[in-house]
């Protein structure tokens, strides 16, 4: 981490709003690429993009400067794209199978016409098969996949062991194969 | 090879994380194996799919409307909700058990029959709230995928 990150966050720390501003606008694009990549609603990736600057702000007390200031911002994020999730699920009452991903890929798909009918076909089933997944499997994977995040950014973005890392992402990749199997 | 360790190399495959060797001994198998051929189609046809999915760039007036809302009264809270949701929950569930219990206990009467037990499920609630603000802002970790 440079030592201007260091020094900006050491001004948030004491409430200088200025500093936040200009730590919100070197990280926005990078998060909100990744609240965009969990969630796959434009709208809702812009209304949780804001929240997790604001819950960054009142909480970086909570970061300790351990690994870089973006794995505890990602961290911040994974856990107010799930949280949002958890809030759409209650109001709408649906399972956990019911999930909002989806449409928002497929209109972008069938805005690139060169597209083959097959390749549309298949990635709307992709779609569909991510929005089934566990909270868990899904968010690995847009972090490797979609983030193209190393095992060890996803072991300190998720603060789990780089074993456990390999481990989720394997059984993600077993459970899509599952129901991807009528497709492929 | 069996198909759980070629399904595995193939996820480390995709990862970038296969030595030469174990390339060849998977490509055999692969060759032999319609279950394991088809999870390493998966596999790439979900790098592919996500690997190249669109992403509309933030909002341009983003840092504004985050200093704005920074402004707001509400906005404390909203970093904190979760954790409130779940301590208001507890805190409403000791009123639940407490409130009722003091007036189950008629005026005059010795309350030691009924409290030890009350006490010992405040005492839970209690200890209850404490760990959901521990939780709060603990790592997400799945005990059972811990190796
Ligand atoms: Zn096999």
């Amino acid at each position: 981490m440079s030592s201007k990150e260091t020094d900006l966050i050491r001004r948030v720390r004491s409430g200088d709003q200025e500093a936040f501003a200009e730590l919100v606008t070197t990280y926005r694009e990078r998060i909100h690429r990744l609240v965009y990549g969990l969630l796959r609603d434009r709208d809702e990736a812009e209304d949780v993009t804001q929240e997790v600057f604001i819950k960054a702000y009142y909480r970086i007390s909570s970061y300790k400067g351990q690994s870089a200031f973006y794995t505890w911002l990602y961290r911040v994020a994974v856990n107010a794209a799930t949280d949002w999730r958890k809030k759409w699920w209650k109001r709408k009452g649906l399972s956990l199978s019911e999930s909002p991903t989806g449409p928002e890929g497929l209109a972008d798909e069938r805005a690139r016409p060169e597209r083959l009918a097959h390749g549309r076909e298949l990635g709307q089933r992709l779609d569909e098969a991510l929005g089934k997944l566990p909270e868990k499997y899904r968010t690995i994977l847009v972090l490797r996949e979609f983030e193209g995040l190393s095992y060890d950014e996803i072991a300190r973005v998720l603060e789990l062991p780089k074993g456990t890392v390999e481990s989720r992402l394997f059984r993600a990749r077993e459970r899509l194969k599952t129901l991807m199997t009528p497709y492929m | 090879m069996d198909c759980s360790e070629a399904k595995r190399s193939l996820s480390l495959l995709a990862d970038e994380r296969l030595g030469a060797e174990e390339i060849g001994t998977l490509e055999e198998h692969l060759g032999a194996c319609a279950d394991c051929a088809r999870f390493a189609r998966t596999v790439e046809a979900v790098k592919a799919y996500l690997g190249e999915l669109p992403c509309p760039p933030a909002p341009p007036n983003l840092t504004e409307r985050v200093l704005a809302r920074l402004g707001e009264p509400g906005s404390r809270l909203l970093a904190f909700r979760p954790m409130l949701r779940r301590v208001a929950a507890a805190a409403a569930l000791l009123l639940v058990i407490t409130g009722p219990a003091a007036l189950w206990v008629e005026p005059g009467q010795p309350k030691t029959a009924a409290s030890p037990e009350i006490r010992f499920t405040a005492d839970g609630a209690l200890d209850w709230i404490m760990s959901e603000i521990a939780r709060e802002n603990a790592p997400r970790i799945d005990a059972e995928e811990v190796k």
